[in-house]
């Protein structure tokens, strides 16, 4: 995204739907219109001012059009991206550059999950592979316990420190009104949890709820004119890696090594700048890879750099403020929540979890098995 | 270029897995390509060789899989084959939190149904203790060109 002008687009309204558990017989794409209304009302655009659609959901194969035609609007632009859970992070780079070049004016980047209600085998099928398939890997869970094997192989990373991600997750979320999980927990419960597949207990690995979300991007001009702080886009790296876990080139260094730098690039920013850092947390590793990968500590670190509460509430860095997919909610596709959370951080509404002084934050979505990274740095009015 | 009217990258390799043998492929500088496919990754180049590895290699990460309630644990691999190129696979005749990365092992084929294809799995390289099976054995408890079994990426 290195050609567009950092700035020049900003998120202007966020929302989720209903969370958690939602009625039999709802919809995705029922979730969808749900959080897209309370969206244009945090922003106080209308409707008809939305000409660009942006959505994925696994459970509709062709969800623009699903979505097109439940609003009955006439988009001039629309795209249906799907690389997982990290699909929401590739739409506000491909919204910021429709935006620059005039294809719309006003974009949403929309996501609906019933899969809590419906069964993710009903919501998520997974696709025949010849090589995989025949060995039962549990996916996605197994391909990052394999990742994670590795993690602990080459730089001694324990179950403990795994935990301690579970741990710092549970704090936060704790904090978070609308998050799924309520009680506290210890790294003790996470390591006597029932094993999914080693080294994960289902404490490791995220929870499988309902969900949708909406946020709303537009022009910086058109932005400052709205009734919310804009959440400028200052930068967006994308790297795609692969589809099989067995064709992960490294298993202990994701594609976040190349999409974290493309973005703080492009935002001119550093790691150290950044005041909210919201990580893909599909399972306890994802953090820990991701912290190393963008530079937040140095590579083989990650296991050291989350203990101890480093990363929890009161810790050296905040992560995953929301409570994260482990603690707060994970319909699937997950990466959309972490916009929103770092849009709220930047405006100062995240309530008994607010970073003080919150001005940079960083929202990175995963997708696949490690397979799709994508980084977005977003600012106040203040970085631009 | 093969016509895929006739037969299938897939197709070739599990007609070479109902023979017994591991098969892969290779680019013309000799590197090492799996799965196999209709042109060279990278390059793009249709001039791919067909080959059968050895089967020996390495485990390079493992995990149990718990998730089902009626079957006991099971492993799943990632497994390092000495010509270069990784698979997923399961380490068999040995208890799955028993794999170790590092562990060599030596593949043959889970046969085939009528429904379902054969696949690969390995079993762990248990020493054979004639002077012969010594030799093969040191030989090949050793990964090509490096002392242990920690191995990164991939090789060439």
């Amino acid at each position: 995204m290195s050609n567009l002008k950092r700035g020049s687009v900003a998120i202007v309204g966020v929302a989720e739907s209903d969370l958690g558990q939602v009625a039999q017989h709802t919809s995705p794409v029922d979730l969808m219109a749900q959080s897209i209304y309370l969206a244009l009302e945090d922003c106080g655009l209308k409707l008809q001012d939305v000409d660009g659609l942006f959505c994925a959901t696994s459970q509709s194969r062709m969800s623009s059009l699903a979505l097109k035609e439940y609003l009955r609007i006439e988009p001039s632009y629309s795209d249906n991206t799907g690389i997982g859970g990290s699909s929401f992070m590739s739409h506000v780079g491909h919204a910021w550059a429709a935006l620059e070049a005039g294809l719309c004016e006003v974009a949403v980047v929309t996501y609906g999950s019933t899969q809590r209600t419906v069964s993710r085998a009903a919501a998520s099928p997974r696709e025949f592979n010849p090589y995989e398939t025949p060995y039962k890997p549990f996916l996605p869970s197994s391909a990052y316990a394999l990742a994670a094997s590795r993690h602990m192989h080459e730089y001694g990373t324990t179950r403990e420190q795994l935990a301690e991600v579970a741990v710092a997750a549970r704090k936060w979320a704790l904090m978070n009104p609308v998050a799924w999980e309520k009680e506290p927990l210890t790294v003790e419960q996470v390591l006597k949890a029932r094993m999914v597949s080693y080294p994960f207990t289902v404490r490791d690995c995220c929870l499988v709820t309902d969900g949708g979300g909406a946020i709303i991007l537009t022009t910086a001009a058109r932005a400052k004119t709205l009734k919310k702080k804009p959440a400028y886009v200052l930068g967006v790296g994308e790297s795609l890696s692969h589809n099989m876990i067995s064709q992960m080139e490294k298993l202990t260094v994701t594609a976040a090594a190349k999409s974290g730098p493309l973005a703080f690039k492009q935002a001119g920013v550093k790691p150290a700048d950044i005041d909210a850092v919201e990580l893909y947390d599909a399972f306890t590793i994802n953090t820990i890879l991701f912290l190393e990968d963008l530079g937040f500590c140095p590579k083989g670190e990650g296991g050291r750099f989350v203990s101890g509460g480093n990363i929890a509430p009161g810790g050296k860095l905040a992560v995953n403020t929301n409570g994260g997919g482990l603690s707060y909610c994970h319909p699937g596709m997950y990466g959309l929540f972490l916009l929103i959370e770092a849009t709220r951080q930047l405006r100062g509404e995240s309530g008994s979890r607010q970073i003080k002084d919150c001005e940079l934050a960083v929202a990175h979505g995963n997708g696949g098995v490690l397979s799709s990274q994508v980084s977005v740095v977003l600012g106040s009015a203040a970085t631009v | 270029m093969p016509s895929l009217k006739e037969k299938s990258p897939l197709g070739i390799y599990i007609d070479h897995l109902n023979k017994g043998e591991l098969a892969y492929q290779v680019t013309e500088t000799g590197e090492a390509v799996f799965y196999p496919r209709v042109i060279a990754p990278k390059t793009g180049s249709a001039n791919l060789t067909w080959k059968v590895s050895k089967g020996l290699g390495t485990v390079h990460a493992t995990t149990m899989v718990c998730i089902q309630k009626d079957t006991p644990p099971y492993n799943v691999a990632l497994i390092d084959v000495d010509e270069g190129f990784r698979m997923m696979s399961r380490v068999e005749d040995i208890e799955p939190m028993q794999v170790k990365i590092g562990m060599r092992v030596k593949f043959r084929v889970h046969p085939g149904t009528e429904k379902d294809s054969p696949y690969p799995v390995f079993t762990t390289l248990t020493p054979d203790l004639s002077p012969k099976g010594r030799e093969e054995g040191r030989a090949s408890l050793l990964p090509p060109g490096e002392g242990s079994g920690m191995r990164d990426g991939r090789a060439q």
